[in-house]
């Protein structure tokens, strides 16, 4: 463990954006006194093996979440619906038109065009065979949401993005486009899920923190006060041409993005 | 550097009109270089290094995306031609060196999702450099109706051009017959080619779907009484070995239905094309009337095809019962 902490550290004095993602790591790490860490003695032996080797630390964190080592980490029930949310922009581009298989220039010229069909305050289904796209980025992890009784369905695209602690990109874009989509899926369309841990939430300036009461789900937890966060699991991403073998259909909402006056 | 400060950076040179820094910035970013480069402000020279990508942001473009979306609401439209400007020249550049494919793409897609077709001057320049480059710059030993006999990397070369070429061309333009003339010959060399089992491949599709956008795009009428039908057969027929195709295919319909909704002008000439004979007889045939229904169906155009193709019995007159 020793070499471990000395090279988060090492990371954490040279570039300060990644402080709170190895502050994470180390308060992630199981023991006596910490139970329900989600970082298993022989993921922290694996990682230490790294630390001898050459590559960077964040390299290591990266290589080691549930997409490389599904077996080291907790895998969480199944939900009847997951659901994700993105800038308007965003889930046109890259889950609508283009996939890593057929990304086109032709087919993004004429974005504007799918505000007529997809305004915001509008939801309803999408077929999933004519979906170009993923779910998500291929090689990373995907993250959802689900319903749970401690939160709300959220009308506001504002409110929702800020529950859910999205990164600065979404939030600009959905700004700009005034509007944020949630995708709805059956969980069993998705595969596997898993608790996230400090590894699936290791970026910088993260704002996820590790959920070690022995819960089944992760929770990112929001920056400005008054939004307690909303439970989270993630999932390797998916082409939607494989969606669509088990589900015809996915909903999706776009939900009015207005900041507060 | 975070990516607001970046952000400001990229956002002042586009609107400072200052190309050479500017390009530096957004190769480097396709590229997904780390290393800063270095950009002069007065006498003092700041190291911009492009920032990592966040939890769910989706690739290197999403971030000029924005710059797209920000500059396009302001009121001065300089900043956007100049960041279309150093696109367009970063692509040109690319394409004509034979850089990596990857990054040809990643500024193909740039390219398109700035809308360079809304641009009156970088317009007409693009949709030339690209038609030359086309022509005579791919290469070719043979006429470029050709070009589904290529394999491998120059023929994804040619599918990112003609991708390109396609995304800058308006709807309905004023064109040459003879370039009509042209994009017709492409997509009836097309079709005939993608029919033999041996080039009916992934990239070949993908080709032939753009040269019958290309058509769609300068004859609607045309294309809405042969050739949707005719596409619809090769997809059918090839879909049994590459199970992928259909989906493609109807996403492509799909998006032409929302593309018409915004165009009614266009959907209106490619409407005007349906009742034509052959779609008759592809739907009364026994072979691949259901996905050709299906299709008509995606584009959004079934109610006028039915209407057309499939007229219903005049209902008898209504004669009352009982004088």
């Amino acid at each position: 463990m020793q070499k471990l902490r000395d090279s988060l550290e090492a990371l954490s004095l040279g570039d300060n954006s990644f402080r709170q993602a190895v502050e994470n790591v180390l308060a992630d790490v199981r023991s006596d006194e910490n139970p329900h860490g989600n970082l298993a003695p022989n993921l922290i032996s694996l990682l230490e093996e790294c630390c001898d080797g050459s590559g960077s630390v964040e390299q290591h964190v990266w290589d080691h979440q549930f997409l490389q080592e599904p077996l080291l980490h907790c895998s969480s029930p199944l939900r009847p619906t997951l659901r994700r949310a993105m800038a308007w922009r965003w889930f046109i581009t890259y889950q609508v038109l283009s996939g890593s298989g057929a990304p086109s220039a032709a087919d993004e010229s004429e974005i504007d065009a799918w505000k007529h069909r997809l305004p915001a305050g509008r939801c309803g289904p999408l077929e999933t065979r004519t979906l170009l796209g993923r779910t998500g980025k291929e090689d990373r992890p995907c993250w959802w949401t689900f319903d749970h009784p401690d939160c709300t369905v959220e009308e506001d695209g504002w409110c929702y993005a800020h529950q859910l602690s999205l990164g600065p990109s979404d939030i600009e874009q959905a700004r700009l486009d005034e509007a944020l989509v949630e995708v709805s899926i059956h969980g069993e369309s998705v595969g596997p899920i898993f608790k996230p841990t400090s590894l699936e939430g290791f970026w910088p300036y993260t704002l996820f923190r590790p959920e070690l009461t022995g819960a089944d789900h992760g929770r990112t937890v929001p920056a400005e006060p008054g939004f307690a966060g909303r439970p989270e699991v993630v999932s390797a991403s998916q082409a939607y041409s494989e969606v669509a073998k088990t589900t015809e259909e996915i909903e999706v909402r776009i939900l009015p993005y207005r900041e507060p006056i | 550097m975070t990516r607001a400060e970046y952000m400001d950076v990229l956002l002042k040179l586009a609107d400072d009109g200052r190309p050479a820094p500017l390009k530096l910035l957004i190769a480097a970013r396709v590229r997904g270089q780390v290393e800063p480069v270095d950009v002069e402000f007065g006498d003092v020279t700041v190291g911009v290094a492009s920032p990592p990508l966040e939890r769910d942001e989706p690739d290197h473009n999403a971030i000029l995306y924005t710059a797209f979306s920000i500059l396009r609401k302001e009121p001065d439209a300089r900043g956007l031609e100049n960041l279309r400007r150093a696109v367009k020249e970063l692509f040109l550049a690319a394409l004509e060196e034979e850089e990596d494919l990857a990054a040809v793409r990643m500024l193909a897609r740039l390219v398109g999702h700035l809308r360079l077709v809304d641009s009156e001057e970088l317009r007409p320049q693009l949709l030339n450099q690209l038609y030359a480059y086309l022509d005579m710059g791919l290469g070719l030993d043979r006429p470029f109706e050709e070009v589904l006999r290529l394999e491998g990397e120059p023929l994804d070369r040619a599918i990112v051009a003609f991708d390109v070429w396609l995304s800058v061309l308006p709807i309905l333009p004023d064109l040459s017959q003879h370039l009509a003339a042209k994009i017709k010959a492409i997509l009836t060399k097309s079709c005939g080619i993608v029919d033999a089992p041996q080039f009916a491949l992934e990239r070949q599709f993908s080709f032939l779907f753009l040269a019958f956008r290309a058509f769609t795009k300068l004859k609607p009428a045309d294309v809405a009484s042969e050739w949707v039908g005719e596409v619809c057969r090769l997809v059918a027929k090839h879909s049994v070995s590459r199970p992928n195709l259909k989906g493609r295919w109807l996403a492509a319909c799909q998006h032409q239905d929302v593309v018409f909704d915004a165009n009614p002008k266009w959907r209106d000439a490619f409407v005007r094309g349906l009742g034509s004979n052959k779609n008759r007889q592809r739907l009364q045939g026994v072979n691949g009337a259901e996905f050709f229904r299906e299709s008509l169906k995606l584009l959004g155009v079934w109610e006028e095809a039915e209407a057309k193709l499939m007229p219903r019995p005049a209902s008898p007159e209504r004669v009352p019962l009982a004088a």
